[in-house]
């Protein structure tokens, strides 16, 4: 059990997290949230932020930029928290919000290259074989790198629903509320997406859900 | 998907497990760290959180600035009440005939006619209010300012907001001359308790009966007035327009119409709209500049400047005074929404008209300002044409 201060202008309050067996879901703790309960905004936040800052970071390839938008889209949800419509969806409702932050930086980036050629483009030193684990092989780290330009080269469309799914993880219901289009439709994506890749790193997917 | 010595290996782990994770816990505590304090400011961080706050440099350079301007002596004050311009005294309560017109501290000017008596009932930061006991007297109301100016008779007011315009009453009315802009006069004498008097119009209201408008007054006349003011200029001759027959203007505005000066200028751009859709361009150009002029400061008066360039760029081939509309609009800085789109415009409104230099720096200056606005990928492609 783990003990954690909570501030307060008056006094300091101890109390316990709750135990893992009586994890709060998120929807309990969006609707303590609401209620201004800071304990559980970081809660909330230290649940979903690798998920957010990993989205953020497969796609923009950039730490610093994957931390801005990690940071907005933290912002923005717990703004507008009170429209969330479904507190349990809270996990799908953030990262579409950090695939919305991620779209438009990348859009941003687009229109600066070219009017203003002569500054100098974000450097992407964020690739898959770059992030690899500690004690990953010199064959897995190859097999990375070829994922990493095989990926590099989808449309964007592809791009965003592959890594979420294929990377991240995500359920495919989750993947295409991120993506803001039908479950046949990010089905379709990422089929697409997994042809490219196969062709080039060989790796064949079977999505059975 | 997973990456291991087989090619083929299908081990249902996500990609994610491969790879470190996006923040060690310096990361993560150094993101919430800057999700909480600016969720405290209310405000949306902007600012990579690993740089030094540019807002701590900016207020530092604030303060210094403030500092400087105080010792400076200059202070911006809101506006207060109206004060000559000679010497910043205050107002009398009562002014009479002057051989000179009075300038005032914003621009504008009184001329007060022989024999003739202003009271001024209010004077503040926004709105300014006198009243004609007798006489004439003539008003030049600075464009673009702050305050609306009433002027009261015992027949009726005149409502303005940057016009030049004389008001008469005399023995037999009142004379309502309009120079340039427009004014409202209402009163429950004057046919549908509201009308509009434009440039060039001259409204009289007859102490027994309502009379129609006729054509401004030469030189001649207005000085062979009772109480004209000596230096007044010579209205423009215009063709008589007359005032709607009663029966229109009551059909037009009933008797409980709404005493708003904002619901006639809505209908008014209502009616620009309108020609628009019919494609009468030019009658709605006219309309939309004149709800401009008569709102300057409100989002009615932005809105209609913005609809006025659009007809000057895309219908009437104007594009020079299209770009000098945008940039009015812009100048005003609200509603936010139409500032952006009209500093967009503008670039387009400029290119056409052929200054690609300006369209250019114009151009640089939207990126600036807007790094991930809605024109962008439209302004760089006009630019890069």
């Amino acid at each position: 059990m783990t003990l954690r201060l909570r501030s307060c202008p008056k006094e300091a309050i101890i109390e316990a997290l709750p135990r893992r067996d009586e994890e709060v879901s998120d929807a309990a703790l969006v609707a303590r949230a609401r209620g201004r309960d800071s304990w559980a905004l970081e809660m909330l936040y230290r649940r979903h932020v690798q998920v957010v800052a990993g989205t953020a970071l497969r796609l923009l390839r950039n730490h610093a930029d994957a931390e801005d938008v990690a940071q907005e889209t933290f912002l923005i949800a717990f703004e507008k928290l009170a429209q969330l419509s479904e507190p349990a969806a809270f996990r799908g409702w953030l990262v579409r919000i950090a695939v919305s932050r991620v779209h438009r930086r990348l859009r941003a980036r687009s229109v600066r290259a070219f009017l203003l050629p002569w500054h100098e483009p974000v450097v992407e030193e964020a690739g898959l074989e770059h992030e690899a684990r500690a004690g990953a092989s010199p064959e897995q780290l190859a097999e990375l790198a070829l994922l990493d330009r095989a990926v590099a080269s989808l449309p964007l469309r592809m791009r965003t629903p592959w890594l979420l799914r294929r990377v991240m993880g995500c359920a495919l219901e989750e993947t295409a509320e991120a993506c803001g289009c039908s479950l046949a439709t990010v089905k379709r994506r990422i089929a697409a997406a997994d042809v490219v890749v196969g062709t080039h790193t060989g790796v064949r997917h079977d999505d059975r859900e | 998907m997973t990456i291991g010595n087989d090619r083929r290996d299908m081990s249902p782990r996500p990609l994610r497990d491969q790879l470190r994770p996006a923040l060690d816990e310096a990361g993560v505590a150094r993101v919430w760290r800057a999700v909480r304090s600016q969720g405290e400011a209310g405000t949306r961080a902007q600012v990579r959180t690993r740089v030094v706050s540019a807002g701590a440099v900016a207020l530092l350079a604030t303060v210094v600035l403030l500092v400087a301007v105080r010792w400076g002596g200059v202070e911006r004050a809101a506006p207060g009440p109206l004060r000559t311009a000679a010497d910043g005294a205050q107002l009398t309560a009562v002014l009479r005939a002057t051989a000179t017109p009075v300038a005032l501290d914003d621009g504008s000017r009184l001329s007060v006619g022989q024999g003739s008596e202003i009271e001024i009932l209010a004077n503040d930061g926004d709105r300014f209010v006198a009243a004609l006991r007798r006489g004439s007297c003539r008003f030049a109301v600075k464009p673009g300012g702050p305050r609306r100016w009433t002027i009261e008779t015992d027949l009726a007011t005149v409502e303005v907001v940057g016009t030049v315009f004389s008001v008469l009453r005399s023995r037999d009315g009142l004379e309502v001359s309009v120079d340039r802009g427009v004014v409202l006069v209402r009163g429950e004498r004057v046919p549908g308790r509201v009308v509009r008097v434009r440039a060039g119009e001259r409204f009289a209201l007859a102490a027994a009966a309502i009379a129609p408008p006729a054509a401004a007054a030469s030189d001649a006349e207005a000085s062979a007035r009772d109480g004209a003011p000596p230096d007044l200029a010579a209205p423009r001759r215009s063709p008589t327009l007359a005032l709607p027959e009663p029966s229109r203007g009551t059909a037009r505005r009933s008797a409980q119409m709404a005493e708003d000066a904002g619901e006639d200028e809505d209908a008014k751009f209502s009616a620009a709209d309108a020609a628009r859709a019919a494609g009468r361009f030019e009658e709605a150009a006219q309309l939309f500049a004149e709800v401009m002029q008569e709102s300057p400061n409100e989002p009615r008066g932005a809105l209609a400047a913005f609809s006025l360039a659009k007809l000057e760029l895309e219908h009437l081939r104007r594009p020079e005074r299209a770009a000098e509309t945008f940039a009015w609009v812009v100048e005003r800085g609200a509603p936010r929404g139409l500032v952006e789109d009209a500093q967009a415009r503008r670039i387009e409104a400029l290119w056409r008209a052929g200054r690609r230099e300006d369209a250019t720096s114009e151009a640089h200056a939207y990126e600036r300002r807007w790094p991930q606005g809605r024109r962008l990928a439209e302004v760089r492609a006009l630019v890069a044409e």
